[in-house]
């Protein structure tokens, strides 16, 4: 018997017209990458480009018999990649080009419905190109950009010479609003690595899901961050009476006392700031630590000692921002410390796109039985509405990780990882239409073991 | 030597050759010792089963999709993803070259006089009329709502049947101005309109009509067989099949359709009412899906080939009886197959495997 192939790995690259694509394929045909790629587009007929090889689809989208409404399958894929699967000379990847309009669905869900499809071929995942100029209106307008935004697991924001820097941050703040596990790339001419661009791992779960904590919580539990560069030695913090009689800090240790440092820190100081704290009144020590403090602050004026062990920067994170208590760091000396910069933080951090990400994590073990007839139910009903959905999760009685991933209704689920000795805990993402994190969430927590 | 798993008496010299590339069709000459074998690669093979020698020669720049042998045998025509047609003459040259589209072309079904070939160019019909030397296009259907997946004329030219997704249509015969005789109660055909569309929601994969003209079958993705009654257009369904549906063969005597979609062969009884409400027979002989089915043109058996590498024989026809559901012979290709076709006269098949291994059997029953 002919043995087990190794399955090729498909990418569906997106985007409207003028992103970028034709320039990204015509890098995927001319490079030398060493790498056999079929390429099925819209434009061409069959040629063959040195070593590789394109073919032409007319996007010929099928409703599926199968109770399913939003079923729909790319009829010419199923066709064109069976043929091509079954030439001699095996490829080592396939990209497919969709039109500018396409909603990715249909191509992703043929890699779900079709036994052949299933067995040759797998999908890596969906790569969606913006342009950082004219992407802003098009999210506006069209559905289909906000599909494609929604469906990607990468999201490539070309031409960004033609932007600036605010511009840049703005829109990748809206795009994390709307898909908050996609990976994202910058380039100005669709320069980017073409390894980052064709091999994707979207859908291999294996690895834990790139979840940020950030997104995992329906708000900042903190509104203020003060990053203070400190010597050795004792100093006093000062709270006057604010508008609540306690407040929750967290003293940490920062490598460095800058904005891109914080970026990354906030994020496990965000799960460090949610453990239970420790409650103390006026004249107790503080020190840095991973755990919060809950500080009594109803006199006048309250003083808490902080030791500082070594010298370095420091972040203090707090529940209400530093001015409604008039915080203030005292040196030894008497002197007052400025913080080198104050960071706020919008403590409504939902943004008002229809289209959004809705991250859930939980450590204890799920019930298999549960998990699947909660997810049945969620999929058929809100199937429309939830555009994908990926997850980690740790089943009760298992020794791997459970690894699921869903287009709309189309699901499947197999076992991942062992977990070896790493911290078992389930994650679960959402990305769709209209979701409420609160009802999806006692959902998940219903199918506790 | 193949693997032999249940070899009976009247299996004679089963012999295993090589193809150098994947097999995308077979089709046997119709009166002589010779079968065609196309490649996925381009090339075509003429397969002599008498000194079993394979003579290669290049038909498609890009892969082959289709070949058929004109119903005399003096010409074969071949399909590909060039979007053109070649019609060859038997003895290996070149006639004519057909259509100048880029589209992929996977049906291709000649007329039963051999004067005209229908091709599926993309989603478009086109009838070539091959009676004089110079072949024409006299005309071009469509589009319909998916590539054309496959083309059968209708018993006595009464039109040519198109599938595709969305339903069969059935476009009147180049010959006829007036078809309507021919097709009883149906819609009368204007020019350049389809007499008939016979719905179906969903992707059509396979067409076959049964032999006495009776009945529409289709094989589709959703793992269903559809059926229509020629007559009055009454439709019904099979489903619960495992995976789609792309394996269809009729009993020539109409008797009786079996499919495949399933590790297992179903046959469904046609004769009296039809299938409604009845049981099929399943035959269970495979450890994996099957590919391809073709009922033996006289006798009474049924080749079955799947991805398990077996090729396996049925005869599912006892006496009066749908019931023989035992196998009555197996052989292994010894890698999964694609293609099983009888010799037009029953007496010898070839089978083909999905990396070019071809097998040969003569059949003495």
């Amino acid at each position: 018997m002919s043995q087990v192939m190794e399955k090729v790995p498909v990418t569906v690259l997106t985007g409207f017209l003028g992103a970028g694509k034709t320039t990204l394929l015509n890098r995927i045909l001319s490079e030398n990458h060493g790498l056999r790629i079929a390429v099925i587009e819209n434009e061409f007929g069959e040629i063959g480009i040195d070593n590789q090889i394109v073919v032409n689809a007319e996007e010929e989208i099928f409703e599926m018999n199968n109770g399913c409404i939003c079923c729909t399958v790319r009829g010419d894929l199923i066709r064109i990649l069976g043929q091509l699967m079954r030439r001699k000379e095996r490829f080592d990847h396939i990209v497919i080009e969709t039109t500018g309009l396409a909603d990715p669905a249909p191509v992703a869900q043929t890699f779900f419905v079709d036994d052949e499809m299933k067995e040759a071929l797998r999908l890596d995942g969906i790569v969606t190109l913006v342009d950082a100029c004219h992407l802003p209106q098009h999210l506006d307008a069209d559905a289909e950009a906000l599909a494609q935004v929604a469906f990607a697991d990468v999201i490539v924001i070309n031409k960004t010479d033609l932007v600036s820097n605010e511009e840049l941050e703005a829109l990748e703040s809206r795009l994390r609003s709307i898909n908050a596990v996609a990976r994202f790339e910058r380039a100005a001419h669709a320069d980017i690595p073409i390894e980052l661009a064709i091999r994707v791992g979207g859908f291999d779960l294996d690895r834990a899901l790139a979840i940020k904590p950030t997104f995992l919580m329906p708000e900042w539990p903190f509104e203020a961050t003060s990053v203070y560069q400190l010597a050795a030695g004792r100093y006093e913090l000062v709270l006057l009476a604010g508008p609540d009689p306690t407040i929750d800090v967290l003293l940490e240790a920062l490598p460095a006392a800058t904005e891109a440092v914080l970026d990354e820190a906030e994020e496990l100081a965000i799960v460090r700031f949610t453990d239970d704290s420790e409650g103390v009144i006026p004249g107790a020590t503080l020190t840095p630590r991973n755990t919060p403090w809950t500080l009594d602050v109803q006199a006048a004026r309250n003083v808490y000692l902080l030791d500082v062990p070594v010298a370095g920067a420091y972040a203090l994170y707090s529940q209400h921002g530093p001015d409604e208590f008039s915080l203030g760091l005292i040196d030894a000396a008497g002197g007052r410390i400025e913080p080198i910069f104050v960071r706020a933080y919008d403590p409504d951090h939902e943004h008002d796109e229809s289209v959004g990400s809705v991250g859930l994590e939980i450590d204890e073990p799920l019930d298999a039985k549960l998990l699947n007839q909660w997810m049945g139910r969620l999929l058929r009903e809100r199937g429309v509405d939830i555009f994908r959905s990926k997850g980690v999760l740790n089943i009760e009685g298992q020794d791997r990780r459970f690894v699921y991933q869903a287009v709309h209704m189309l699901f499947e689920g197999r076992p991942g990882e062992p977990w070896g000795e790493q911290a078992r805990k389930s994650q679960l993402v959402f990305i769709g239409r209209n979701l409420d994190r609160q009802a999806l969430m006692e959902g998940f927590l219903g199918c506790l073991a | 030597m193949p693997g032999i798993g249940v070899m009976p008496g009247w299996l004679n010299g089963p012999t295993l050759t090589e193809a150098p590339d994947a097999v995308q069709a077979i089709a046997w000459h119709p009166t002589q010792a010779r079968c065609t074998v196309g490649l996925v690669g381009g090339e075509v093979l003429d397969w002599d089963l008498e000194d079993l020698v394979l003579r290669p020669r290049r038909a498609h720049e890009e892969g082959l999709l289709a070949l058929i042998w004109s119903p005399s045998g003096d010409r074969l025509a071949t399909a590909g993803q060039d979007g053109v047609v070649r019609v060859w003459h038997h003895d290996g040259h070149l006639l004519a070259t057909l259509t100048q589209q880029t589209a992929w072309i996977h049906a291709l079904a000649w007329s039963s006089d051999g004067g005209w070939l229908a091709v599926g160019s993309g989603r478009y019909l086109e009838l070539w009329d091959l009676r004089a030397t110079e072949a024409v296009c006299v005309a071009r259907k469509g589009p319909h709502a998916s590539t054309i997946s496959d083309i059968t004329w209708l018993p006595a030219k009464a039109g040519v049947a198109v599938a595709a997704y969305g339903g069969v249509t059935i476009w009147p015969s180049p010959e006829s101005g007036s078809i309507g005789s021919q097709l009883k109660g149906l819609l009368f055909a204007s020019d350049g309109e389809a007499s008939r569309h016979l719905p179906f929601k969903g992707s059509l994969l396979k067409l076959a009509v049964s032999p006495d003209g009776r009945f529409y079958a289709t094989g589709n993705q959703d793992g269903t067989v559809h059926l229509w009654y020629a007559t009055s257009g009454q439709d019904l369904e099979m489903d619960g099949y495992a995976t789609k549906v792309r394996e269809l063969a009729w009993d020539p005597r109409s008797r009786f359709i079996a499919t495949g979609g399933s590790e297992d062969v179903t046959i469904w009884d046609m004769r009296g009412r039809g299938p409604a409400g009845s049981k099929p027979l399943v035959l269970e002989g495979h450890e994996a899906f099957v590919t391809a089915l073709d009922c033996q043109p006289v006798g009474d058996l049924l080749a079955s080939c799947g991805r398990d590498g077996r090729v396996c024989f049925w005869r599912p026809m006892r006496g009066p009886d749908l019931r023989g559901r035992e196998l009555q012979g197996m052989l292994k290709l010894g890698e999964p197959a694609v293609g099983v076709s009888w010799r037009p006269d029953g007496k010898q098949l070839v089978a083909a495997g999905q990396d070019g291994r071809l097998l040969t059997v003569r059949v003495n029953r």
